[in-house]
């Protein structure tokens, strides 16, 4: 078979040849030429071996026909003959005979006598009382059944059969006689070299026909499994760069029909998601981040740049590797694979370490997602750590700079109290030389004043805390300090104190420190006159919305009723509400019912 | 290959057969009539037999060879065929069979046919003692020689007439032969109680094999519509349908379980006239009874469906058949004037005409009587006799003492020569009219030599075209026989000789085994 592939492709439209050559693959051997080319194969063996039996099948049929034609003359011939051959009508036995000759095929026709003596032998009348001597004749004699010679003589004008039918007669004792005819199978070649011909041609005609309906046939098939190839080689990126948009809008209801769809669809799905093993790895490669796939199985199945560089690994010494290789040995040990058998969804932020090829131990923040596909299987775990060295020294060393200035303020908190202390040690020894006790008084309030500012700081430099004071042991302890100070004894006066604990900053602190240290002092210098016993009480808590309710009280004669404490011209309650309104912007209450309660509330303002 | 049927359940029973008239003898070389022939035709065998299409097949001759030139034929006897005394039949039994044929002392009505052998006429005439032409090669190679070639030969040989028979039977029981016959046929001779029965019995040594039958017994006498009756009542295995109730036995519900069996028949029937009597010697006269004569109304209204009207002699299936033979129809006038022509105008001077038949059947005398009436117009006065029996009839036909008689002819054999021989030659002794042609009997000569079918049949048209123009008869019909079995009847071959040829040794009854399977459940 003389098809090469360059012929075949010159068949082929313009259009899909240009393409294919375009696409500057080998395609003078491509599907469609392939496929012509063995269909084609295929019928001309088919034809032929059709053909050849066909041919067979005929030539046997019209053979039989022959026989069956030969045979059915012959009976026909015996049967007219039998009741002349049993009356020796010769006359009658010619006529028959020659009737039966005169039939197309039939060469000749003998009646012959028992004894072999010819009774008739039409065209050979000269013969009948003849013995004939060939063997042909000597078999047919001979027959004692309906007996056909496949026999080639002149008279037959080249092959033929020689039937010889016996005749018996009803009852009678011995054969009769024999029939025979001679039959030429002249016409029967011709009609099957006829046969011959009309098949052949027709085996042509079939391969012709069948030629056209492979190439029909061919390019139905071939021309969308050529878009779809180029549609794979674009949205592949072996064409141009990945053509996301192509599509082939091939419609059939075939299987090429459902192809070009599901090729359409997938094309669309992957422009949608914008998945591509580039994008992907360019993220990876691009991220600063450690990235490691682990399997299920606990192996790492991909790492990232990141990984190696960080830990000193080529990618390939880590594929395939236990996760545990670059684990540190403060990783969790209820491992990933705890994560994966709980269906755990991931963890963030965790902080370990991994460990390095040369077995240096890096800090990282670790996080992991377990990865899960649509049926809900674990396909893998996607571990992310963030290199924490960096951040930790960071950490170091602001935790030594706040150290430090913290030894700093409490230095700074110890030398103000000193200093303050020492400015009520003046004070106090300033008053010693004072005689006027009204002036002493004013000495000794600025001495406690001072004294009351001092012991702020002083609390707040042993306390943890520089910034906060816990305001329950300062309300103490300058509760204590005044009733020394004014040498009140607690036998007499006794001292209620309620406060919540509650850390203040210093802001807060101070002013709330001298407000209390004017309206204590205050309460012991005029609510108990002439050694009257009573109770003084400072109560602190807080209340919902940051606000703070600081009341102090006494049981003692009252405050003034002709006092307007926003009108006095006492400096201790000037003080008091100057500083309610203008460092705490509070509110104050004075209630005089039987002694004394003021109520001060104030917000804290938190950090 | 599909086993052969089992026969043995096919034996037993016996056959009742009516038989119309008393059969005048049984010697095969002298029978005439039907009634013998049918009785023959199962006591002996022949040469050959007939096939059921009537082509001579073989029977005690299993082979037989002839020469190119036909004239010698040369027999080949079965061996171990046993006359019913028991003695083997030979070919010299046939050269004896054959030669009393031909002998003038036998008178038999055959013997023109048998003429034709080499030496017949020299024997005939007395010249020679012994046939030359008839010589018994073997004990079991017959060898016959013809004087010339001779067509239906091999039929002949075929017919009742030319049976064998025992040589020393014949001479020891003389003329009682005949009503004791001895033969070598399927059944052999029990009784003959004249008209009435005659009894035959199986033969166990039947070269074929003993046939079906245990017996056959022929009912002889009675009327059709009498042994229709019998045989409704299962008196007769069968019987012959009258033909005047054919169309009732063939639309009765009736008749429905009996096997009814139908074949036209080498037969005529024709009322003959004396032609050396007057006024019959007149061919005029007997011209002009055929055109009295209504026969389309005879058939139509006595005879029915049960016949052909005859327009000549042959009927049709006959070799040499003319259907477009001129006919004598039904015209009066022309009756008349013909009588008139012959010198009996208005029937003047004719004798009182009788009118003879053997039948006693109805419908005969119907027919007859219609005869009698259409004669009548043309002033023609009939007498209707009915001969007492058969024999007699045959006897008073073969003194030329009948002028007007009814009569049948069956063939023989299925050639016009067994018509046109024994009717119309001049010396044929069945030759009941006494007609006498030169030309005709020159042409069945003649006939008989010409080897060649369809110049032989020409003769045979031109014989009867005289034949019907000199009218020694009225031909009145062809008759179609039909026949009704008892449903238990099987194997009956028939053919168109008649129901004389019918070969009684394929019949066998099925109440023959139902009756065997009573006796020994």
């Amino acid at each position: 078979v003389k098809l090469s592939g360059t012929g075949t492709l010159s068949a082929l439209p313009a259009k899909i040849s240009q393409t294919l050559l375009s696409l500057g693959t080998p395609f003078h051997t491509s599907l469609q030429a392939k496929f012509i080319a063995v269909i084609v194969l295929i019928q001309i063996v088919l034809m032929g071996l059709v053909t050849v039996v066909i041919k067979q099948q005929q030539q046997e049929i019209i053979l039989e026909e022959s026989r069956k034609r030969a045979f059915a003359l012959a009976n026909n011939l015996a049967a007219l003959s039998e009741g002349y051959l049993l009356t020796y009508n010769f006359v009658k036995l010619k006529q028959t005979a020659d009737k039966i000759a005169a039939e197309e095929d039939v060469a000749y026709t003998i009646v012959q006598l028992h004894n072999g003596q010819v009774a008739a032998y039409s065209g050979h009348q000269s013969l009948q009382g003849t013995i004939l001597e060939d063997p042909i004749s000597q078999q047919a004699i001979a027959a004692e059944k309906p007996f056909l010679q496949e026999v080639t003589t002149a008279t037959l004008r080249g092959a033929g059969y020689d039937v010889a039918i016996p005749v018996f007669a009803p009852g009678g004792t011995r054969k009769w006689g024999t029939i025979r005819i001679g039959f030429s199978l002249a016409r029967a070649r011709q009609e099957i070299q006829r046969t011959t011909r009309q098949l052949f041609l027709l085996g042509v005609l079939a391969v012709l026909l069948g030629t056209w309906g492979a190439v029909f046939l061919a390019r139905r098939i071939s021309k969308p499994i050529q878009q779809l190839v180029i549609g794979v080689k674009k949205v592949t990126n072996m064409i141009d760069t990945g053509h996301l948009d192509y599509r082939m809008n091939f419609h059939s209801q075939d299987e090429l029909g459902h192809l070009a769809a599901a090729f359409d669809h997938m094309a669309e799905e992957l422009q949608k998601t914008a998945v591509s093993r580039d994008y992907v790895d360019n993220i990876l490669r691009s991220m600063r981040d450690s990235l490691v796939v682990v399997s299920p199985a606990g192996r790492m199945l991909t790492v990232n740049e990141a990984t190696c560089t960080l830990l000193g690994y080529t990618e390939n010494e880590l594929i395939g590797q236990p996760f545990a290789t670059i684990c540190g040995t403060d990783f969790p040990d209820w491992g990933l694979g705890l994560a994966v058998s709980r269906k755990t969804k991931g963890i963030s932020n965790i902080e370990t370490t991994y460990v390095t090829k040369d077995g240096r131990t890096i800090p990282v923040s670790f996080s992991f997602a377990v990865m899960g596909n649509q049926q809900g299987m674990t396909r893998g775990i996607v571990c992310v750590a963030q290199d924490m060295t960096a951040r930790k020294q960071a950490e170091e060393r602001i935790k030594a700079s706040l150290q430090e200035k913290e030894v700093l303020l409490k230095e700074i908190h110890h030398r103000v109290k000193n200093n303050l202390q020492v400015i009520a040690s003046l004070l106090s020894l300033q008053s010693s030389y004072i005689t006027d006790p009204k002036a002493f008084a004013m000495f000794a309030d600025t001495q406690y004043r001072v004294e009351s500012i001092a012991l702020i700081h002083e609390t707040l430099y042993q306390a943890k805390d520089l910034a906060q004071i816990d305001f329950a042991e300062y309300v103490q302890h300058l509760a204590m300090h005044l009733f020394r100070s004014y040498e009140v004894y607690e036998d007499t006066i006794t001292l209620q104190i309620h406060v919540e604990s509650l850390t203040l900053g210093v802001d807060t602190a101070i002013p709330c420190g001298l407000i209390l240290n004017e309206l204590v002092s205050n309460a012991l210098k005029h609510a108990f006159p002439a050694g009257m016993p009573g109770k003084i009480g400072i109560e602190l808590h807080a209340e919902p919305a940051q606000m703070v309710t600081l009341r102090v009280w006494d049981t003692g004669v009252g405050f003034p009723k002709e006092v307007d404490l926003h009108h006095t011209a006492s400096l201790g309650l000037q003080l008091v509400t100057t500083l309610v309104y203008q460092q705490l912007r509070g509110t104050i209450a004075l209630q005089r019912n039987g002694g004394t309660v003021f109520t001060i509330r104030f917000p804290i303002a938190r950090e | 290959m599909s086993s052969p049927p089992d026969i043995t359940s096919r034996f037993g029973g016996v056959y009742r057969r009516p038989l119309t008239n008393d059969p005048s003898l049984l010697d095969p070389a002298r029978t005439t009539d039907v009634y013998a022939n049918t009785v023959v035709n199962q006591l002996f065998d022949g040469l050959v037999q007939f096939d059921s299409d009537l082509n001579p097949i073989p029977a005690i001759a299993g082979f037989w060879e002839a020469s190119l030139d036909g004239l010698t034929w040369t027999f080949h006897l079965r061996k171990n065929v046993e006359f019913h005394h028991g003695r083997e039949v030979t070919a010299g039994d046939f050269v004896y069979s054959f030669t009393r044929i031909l002998d003038p002392a036998i008178q038999s009505p055959v013997a023109e046919l048998f003429k034709y052998i080499q030496g017949a006429e020299d024997f005939r005439t007395g010249k020679t003692e012994q046939i030359q032409g008839l010589k018994a090669l073997g004990s079991h190679t017959l060898e016959i020689r013809l004087r010339e070639p001779y067509a239906p030969f091999l039929s002949i040989l075929a017919m009742a007439n030319a049976k064998v028979l025992p040589r020393e039977a014949v001479e020891k029981l003389g003329e009682q032969f005949a009503f004791q016959p001895v033969g070598s046929g399927p059944f052999q001779f029990v009784r003959w109680e004249r008209n009435a029965e005659i009894v035959l019995q199986s033969y166990n040594y039947y070269y074929e094999g003993r046939p079906f039958l245990d017996q056959i017994v022929f009912k002889i006498g009675k009327q059709d519509v009498e042994n229709l009756s019998d045989f409704l009542e299962g008196e007769l295995e069968e019987t012959i349908v009258p033909g005047e109730k054919v169309t009732e036995i063939r639309e009765s519900s009736l008749y429905r379980p009996y096997i009814r069996r139908r074949i036209p028949t080498l037969h005529l029937l024709y009322v003959g006239f004396n032609t050396r009597k007057e006024p019959f010697i007149n061919p005029k006269v007997r011209q002009a009874f055929n055109y009295a004569i209504n026969k389309e109304a005879i058939i139509r209204e006595i005879i029915k469906q049960g016949s052909i009207i005859a327009k000549g002699i042959l009927p049709p299936g006959m070799p040499g058949y003319n259907p477009d033979l001129v006919e004598y129809y039904y015209n009066p006038d022309l009756a008349k004037q013909l009588l008139s022509e012959a010198g009996y105008p208005g029937g003047k001077g004719i004798p009182i005409i009788d009118l003879w038949s053997s039948s006693r059947d109805e419908s005969t005398a119907k027919v007859l009587e219609a005869y009698k009436k259409d004669l009548a117009t043309l002033g023609v006065t009939v007498t209707i006799h009915q001969a007492p029996d058969w024999p007699s009839f045959t006897k008073l036909l073969e003194e030329g003492k009948l002028s007007m008689f009814r009569l049948a002819w069956y063939a023989d054999i299925p050639d016009p020569d067994n018509f046109f021989f024994p009717l119309l030659y001049s010396q044929s002794k069945t030759n009941r009219t006494f007609y006498q042609n030169p030309q005709v009997d020159q042409l069945l000569e003649q006939a008989r030599r010409e080897t060649e079918y369809l110049k032989r049949m020409e003769i045979y048209r031109r014989v009867e075209r005289i034949a019907v123009s000199d009218a020694p008869w009225i031909t009145q019909n062809h008759r179609v026989f039909e026949y009704l079995y008892q449903p238990y009847v099987q194997g009956v071959e028939l053919n168109s000789l008649g129901p004389h040829y019918i070969p009684m040794k394929k019949i066998w009854l099925q109440r023959a085994k139902e009756q065997q399977e009573k006796r020994n459940p």
